[in-house]
């Protein structure tokens, strides 16, 4: 086999990314945005969102595709953040606080995720989203009916005007730019929050150690082939959970960060942007439901994120309207994950293909890009 | 060996909760009202943890916002009194206190009263 590069090869390989990075290299100059605006812009957005994304490997690596039940770690980390908010708990403490009442809220439901997820092999993304949807109402329950009522509310800027219920809205001024202003660094005019990029660098080295564990071998070996890794010893179900809980509590401390950034929170819809974005996200920056990097994450995220800054303007520009700047952007945003999903499906089915030929003795080329068949 | 798991594991939780109880109480923050009676002949500043001063005009009560469960108050009068330093402690579950500078000239000790429910600044 040849280690040539080839050109052709590579763009099929990584087809989304390419997509996407030419349409962001189309839109800058549209956009007429100055590269300081763009670059402090992506810092900061970076820095906000790239934690949530991060919460995704695991159970890509697990064979588990895309978890979009992170939407039950993102809304355990806004049920902490109420909770320090309302009982007027600020700064870097009130992140804390709020991570350690997410935190458990988010092992309980990443198991209770896992144990659905099992039972539904071979489909844990659909089912996930549906999961992520169920769990909405739980929260709504939780948000405008137990709190005020049996939980109660002490800060009167956290309840709905009759008492009972959190409101729609929320400031987080409270803790907002708790983490990212613990250590900030400004170099000119651009600001880094280091604080929040110390926090990464420590998530991406649990990741690469975490990898290098027994546990993250056999998260690997079960995405590969569940029969293999259950005649090996391997215990399948107990590591998809596994993963599934870490996965949960990631998105748990991820969605903590993002808030905390943006330091405004819509109390019922926050978590739901969490699962598209981070999905969006990683695909775009070159993974599959079955393959993930620490790389794709950083890719995905920065790419996004430039499209999301530039388009906008550069709509308004050529169509004469921010709004159909807007719509693009997300069109393309959720575009990229059905071509993403659409692709690994066709590939799987092109390598299953070549696979049966090869064992007639024909010889009909794979796909070299395509991971195993998720089950 | 299952009794070594529990005793580790419980010993997890209490320094989970430790670091939560921690967190509170450090993290809390409080509203400090200064009252400028109604007879006062001048303005007062005064200022709580070293942040910039607040201006209080006669007969009017400012707030401050304090974080943590021990404070320092100072408030400088603008008709050349001496001015009054005082440290003061809130414990973690309240909300406001209230400081009177009538009471504090007098000599009264710095015991903030506490302030029930939820304030907003006058």
């Amino acid at each position: 086999m040849s280690g040539k590069f080839n050109l052709k090869r590579f763009i099929g390989d990584n087809i989304v990314t390419v997509i996407f990075l030419s349409l962001t290299i189309i839109a800058i100059p549209f956009s007429k945005l100055s590269l300081l605006y763009i670059v402090t812009n992506l810092i900061d957005r970076f820095a906000r969102s790239a934690f949530l994304v991060f919460a995704l490997i695991l159970p890509i690596i697990a064979g588990m595709g895309i978890n979009f039940a992170m939407v039950l770690g993102a809304t355990a980390g806004q049920i902490g953040l109420i909770f320090a908010v309302d009982w007027n708990v600020v700064g870097a403490q009130g992140l804390l606080l709020a991570s350690l009442i997410g935190l458990p809220i988010s092992v309980f439901l990443g198991w209770f995720c896992g144990q659905v997820l099992n039972r539904a092999k071979g489909r844990e993304m659909v089912t996930g989203f549906i999961l992520g949807y169920f769990m909405d109402g739980i929260y709504q329950f939780f948000g405008l009916y137990l709190m005020g009522w049996l939980i109660p509310i002490r800060t009167a800027k956290v309840a709905q005007i009759d008492g009972d219920g959190v409101r729609n809205t929320l400031s987080l001024d409270s803790v907002r730019g708790g983490l990212d202003n613990l250590v900030r660094l400004k170099i000119g005019s651009v600001s880094f929050p280091i604080g929040t990029f110390i926090v990464i660098a420590i998530l991406c080295l649990f990741i690469v150690w975490f990898r290098k564990t027994k546990l993250g071998q056999d998260m690997r070996a079960v995405g590969q082939d569940q029969a293999v890794s259950h005649a090996a010893g391997i215990p399948v179900d107990k590591t998809r959970i596994l993963a599934i809980v870490v996965s949960t509590m990631l998105a748990c401390l991820g969605q903590i960060v993002y808030l905390q950034n943006l330091g405004n929170m819509f109390t019922y819809t926050s978590q739901r942007q969490a699962g598209y974005f981070a999905a969006a996200a990683i695909l775009v920056g070159g993974a599959t439901v079955s393959k993930a990097s620490i790389w794709n994450v950083f890719i995905g995220v920065f790419l996004v994120h430039s499209l999301y800054i530039t388009m906008p303007l550069a709509g308004k520009e050529i169509f004469s309207s921010a709004m159909i700047g807007q719509y693009m952007s997300d069109f393309i945003n959720y575009g990229i994950i059905s071509m993403a999903l659409v692709l690994h499906a066709w590939r799987n089915r092109k390598n299953a293909e070549a696979a049966r030929a090869g064992l007639r003795g024909g010889a009909v080329g794979a796909l070299p890009a395509a991971e195993g068949v998720a089950k | 060996m299952i009794k070594r798991k529990l005793v580790a594991r419980s010993i997890l939780a209490v320094v989970y909760i430790g670091i939560g109880v921690l967190a509170f109480v450090t993290g809390r923050s409080h509203k400090v009202f200064l009252d400028n009676p109604k007879d006062a002949s001048a303005y007062v500043s005064f200022s709580v943890d070293g942040q910039k001063p607040i201006r209080v005009r006669p007969n009017g009560c400012r707030v401050m916002e304090a974080k943590g469960p021990s404070h320092h108050l100072k408030i400088e009068f603008e008709d050349g009194t001496a001015p009054i330093e005082t440290h003061f402690h809130i414990t973690p579950f309240t909300d406001a206190v209230l400081f009177s500078v009538a009471a504090l000239n007098q000599g009264a000790p710095p015991h903030p009263q506490i302030v029930p429910g939820d304030t907003e600044e006058h």
